[in-house]
């Protein structure tokens, strides 16, 4: 694969995300947010069931937002679910109008995510780990033996969580809004408060950044395959 | 095409990768950017780097959550769900509740039942002004129905005993002009031809027997003699 093969295809080919089954992009369509809207006034109204489909639907989408983020699956698991728990609390606030419940829903668990990174770096009270400018140590490599292509994607998928994690949260977040979640340009821009311009800047720096990361590797693998 | 390719330096292809790989470039300012990948080596590696980068991503899965994760964020919220939405839900659900059929015919029947137990009390709800309804008045209110009640009670008992009284009278007259009946058989004391416990003290038994004209006003003495419970009451 070289610039000009991939110059000339253009454009990507649509990625088929898959959101709990269904793609990604059938939310926020008209009858989804009736339906959702029904849903918070159900729950609301005390209805137990109405809670749990809620929780059922965006558990799978709060909990890989928590992993991608932190890169560690105990954390992911207790900041996904206080996520949760100040979303049921926070429920009456919901505005359908301002967007969509699964915006909302990550906007809070976003801030969550936030604090958490900044109390976890004062805990630290060390930048090196933080620092996008240094160098991890290079991951551990067999010379003798050649892995198979499972494990070398499976080592692959290591390396992209480990690349995520050497970015700034600022780019970050917006990377995996946009090519984990999903979300177009304009819901990350309601979800991070910020102007969709500077959405669309983090998210090339972002995916940029994350390809110097994986540089090596991928080019290991493409030789590889 | 030409001023495209002409403007897009290094810096700006960078700036425009992502939108040319996403197809959001106008067609001029792809294909400036496709001309500039070919020509330029450090840029056609970034766009080739670019590329495998979004692939890896879109190849991470889908997490699996952790087995017990719902069913512990539904206990954690389970005890909240009263104090949820305050007080409005609740009561729009008790509405919805109250006006389906059975719920508004029992409540209806309640209504009724109450107004049936009112009007035989003799309480009459237009009577009742708004200063009834203060907690200080409940007492009196009560005690001036229950003193109502009572004084109907006891004027229905006088005049079953002066009843009973002409009727006791009457029957000692003819008594007097008939013969004595025979004695009871087991000897004991001659019950009178109405059902009357013999153990209290009847008004048949020791009042004198008087003529049935001075009856009439004794009885009509006596009624004016009843306490007026009204007109201490009104
Ligand atoms: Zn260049």
């Amino acid at each position: 694969m070289n610039a000009a093969s991939i110059a000339a295809r253009q454009p990507l080919p649509a990625r088929t995300f898959t959101w709990l089954g269904r793609p990604a992009a059938a939310f926020g369509k008209v009858a989804d947010k009736v339906e959702e809207r029904q849903l918070v006034q159900r729950c609301l109204g005390g209805e137990a069931r109405a809670w749990e489909e809620i929780v059922r639907r965006h558990s799978p989408r709060l909990y890989q937002l928590c992993l991608r983020f932190t890169g560690n699956s105990a954390q992911a698991e207790d900041l996904a679910q206080d996520a949760l728990l100040r979303i049921y609390r926070a429920l009456t606030s919901y505005d359908p109008a301002q967007g969509s419940l699964a915006t909302w829903m990550t906007a809070l668990t976003r801030n969550l995510l936030i604090d958490h990174y900044r109390r976890s770096r004062l805990e630290r009270s060390t930048d090196s780990l933080d620092d996008p400018n240094n160098t991890p140590p290079a991951p551990v490599e067999s010379r003798q033996r050649q892995p198979d292509a499972g494990v070398w994607q499976r080592e692959l998928r290591d390396e992209v969580q480990a690349a995520l994690a050497r970015l700034s949260p600022e780019l970050r977040e917006a990377v995996i809004l946009r090519d984990l979640q999903d979300y177009d340009y304009k819901e990350i821009a309601a979800v991070l408060r910020i102007p969709e311009g500077t959405v669309k800047s983090r998210i090339n720096r972002g995916r940029i950044e994350l390809a110097r990361h994986l540089a090596p590797r991928l080019r290991k693998g493409t030789r590889m395959l | 095409m030409n001023d495209f390719f002409d403007s897009l330096d290094c810096p700006r292809f960078e700036e425009q990768a992502s939108d040319f790989l996403e197809g959001r470039l106008p067609d001029a300012a792809a294909a400036a950017m496709r001309q500039h990948a070919r020509q330029c080596p450090a840029c056609g590696r970034l766009l080739e780097g670019l590329h495998s980068a979004l692939d890896a991503l879109a190849d991470l899965p889908m997490p699996e959550l952790p087995p017990d994760f719902i069913p512990t964020v539904l206990a954690r919220t389970s005890g909240q769900r009263q104090n949820l939405a305050g007080w409005g839900p609740t009561l729009r659900s008790l509405g919805r509740m109250l006006w389906q059929p059975r719920f508004a015919m029992g409540l209806a029947l309640a209504w009724f039942s109450l107004a049936l137990l009112l009007n035989v009390s003799g309480t009459h709800l237009n009577r009742i002004h708004a200063a009834d309804l203060a907690p200080a008045r409940w007492p009196s209110l009560v005690s001036r129905t229950v003193r109502r009640v009572y004084a109907r009670g006891v004027r229905y008992y006088n005049d079953l005993r002066v009843v009973y009284e002409i009727q006791a009278a009457l029957h000692a007259g003819s008594r007097q002009s008939s013969p004595v009946p025979p004695a009871h058989p087991s000897g004991q004391s001659q019950r009178p031809p109405y059902n009357w416990n013999p153990g209290t003290r009847t008004l048949a038994r020791t009042r004198p027997a008087v003529p049935p004209a001075s009856l009439t006003g004794w009885s009509l003495a006596r009624i004016e003699t009843e306490p007026d419970w009204k007109g201490r009451c009104v």
